[in-house]
């Protein structure tokens, strides 16, 4: 069989990636998706072949999280500042929470991923963010296009753009696309 | 065609084609939601549609050892049974029949049908950690049991274990110098 032990690389690891509970792994033919439940490990496995595309979309988490941060900082830096004393005390409590700061901004905005086959559309919560999830989609494309035949982004969008008025948008997972949204004031 | 198109992951809508593989992001034009859109080839290809095997024309054919009816197409890689197209499944590179297929994902075998491993290493270490006599001396057990079995589908390191090992040991030699300082 194409991926064996031992074949796999890690997509989402390092101290400044990933720390969630799943892990994506680059196989030869496919990627695995593992996630930790317990003692136990569940795989998924979204073959290359298989992959219609790959979304990212970027949200608001990560941003939020940094700016309830910097409101509790700046609280605790004004109330260190006011009260003067047992400063290391105040120092213990805003240089961990100043790290957590630093490390959730370097690692970039937040993002959720999906990967869309012909019949459904799933989650990569590994990669949560945009950096990551880019670096990842760099190093899936060109195995991805090769699994499938070939052919490269801007062909493919040329033709999928030529294609356009015969595709019937059917969304996987049997969910119909949403209604346009009802006018305002209504 | 395929007949499908990619959709936004916020808004579930269809999203224009001019919007694909542009390696930046763009907003949704429905909800505005900020994506990079990657599609590949398989987007717009033909989706491969069940097949259901070819019938038995001549004498001289072989039949699929399922349907006896249905010219044999490929062999399981497994069992060697003949299939055909209807009970050929394809598994990574190889091809498999459907009995292989359920043996292999029961026994754990085939490592591209695994969707579930049990890692004891984790459990020694949870085990080692629980502040009991007994616990570290199944965590030492569990060690000795399956710290040398390699059944993983992905690397990993042997650090849980050692850990595992060393709380183990450490709580031990605790409970037995509280022993110690309580009967002597």
């Amino acid at each position: 069989m194409a991926a064996e032990h031992g074949n796999y690389v890690c997509l989402t690891q390092g101290w400044l990636k990933s720390s969630r509970m799943t892990t994506l792994w680059l196989g030869e033919d496919h990627l695995l998706q593992e996630t930790r439940l317990g003692t136990s490990h569940l795989y998924h496995r979204f073959y290359f072949r298989d992959m219609h595309g790959l979304i990212v979309r970027r949200t608001g988490t990560g941003a939020a999280f940094s700016a309830i941060l910097i409101v509790v900082l700046a609280l605790l830096v004004i109330l260190m500042v006011s009260i003067g004393e047992a400063i290391p005390v105040w120092l213990g409590l805003i240089c961990p929470l100043a790290a957590l700061l630093i490390w959730n901004i370097a690692r970039g905005p937040t993002c959720t991923s999906y990967v869309q086959t012909a019949v459904h559309v799933r989650h990569l919560p590994s990669l949560g963010r945009v950096k990551m999830a880019v670096a990842a989609l760099q190093i899936l494309r060109p195995r991805v296009t090769e699994a499938q035949g070939g052919g490269s982004p801007e062909d493919i969008r040329t033709a999928a753009i030529t294609a356009a008025p015969t595709l019937m948008p059917s969304a996987p997972g049997g969910e119909p696309p949403l209604p346009p949204p009802a006018p305002a004031g209504r | 065609m395929a007949g499908t198109v990619i959709f936004c992951t916020r808004c579930r809508a269809p999203l224009p084609a001019g919007q694909y593989n542009l390696h930046r992001m763009t907003p949704c034009p429905t909800c505005g939601a900020d994506l990079i859109v990657a599609a590949f080839p398989a987007l717009l290809a033909d989706t491969r549609t069940g097949r259901i095997g070819e019938r038995v024309i001549a004498d001289d054919q072989a039949s699929c050892f399922y349907h006896t009816s249905k010219k044999a197409s490929v062999v399981c890689d497994r069992c060697g049974r003949f299939l055909c197209e209807l009970c050929d499944i394809e598994v990574g590179a190889g091809h498999l029949c459907p009995a292989c297929v359920a043996a292999g994902s029961a026994a754990g075998g085939e490592t591209e049908l695994d969707v579930r491993r049990t890692y004891y290493d984790r459990l020694a270490l949870r085990l080692a950690i629980y502040p009991t006599l007994i616990t570290p001396l199944f965590a030492l057990y569990l060690t000795a049991r399956h710290g040398r079995t390699r059944n993983e589908i992905v690397p990993r390191g042997q650090g849980t274990w050692i850990a595992a090992v060393t709380v183990a040991v450490a709580q031990l030699l605790g409970w037995a110098g509280l022993g110690l300082y309580l009967f002597l």
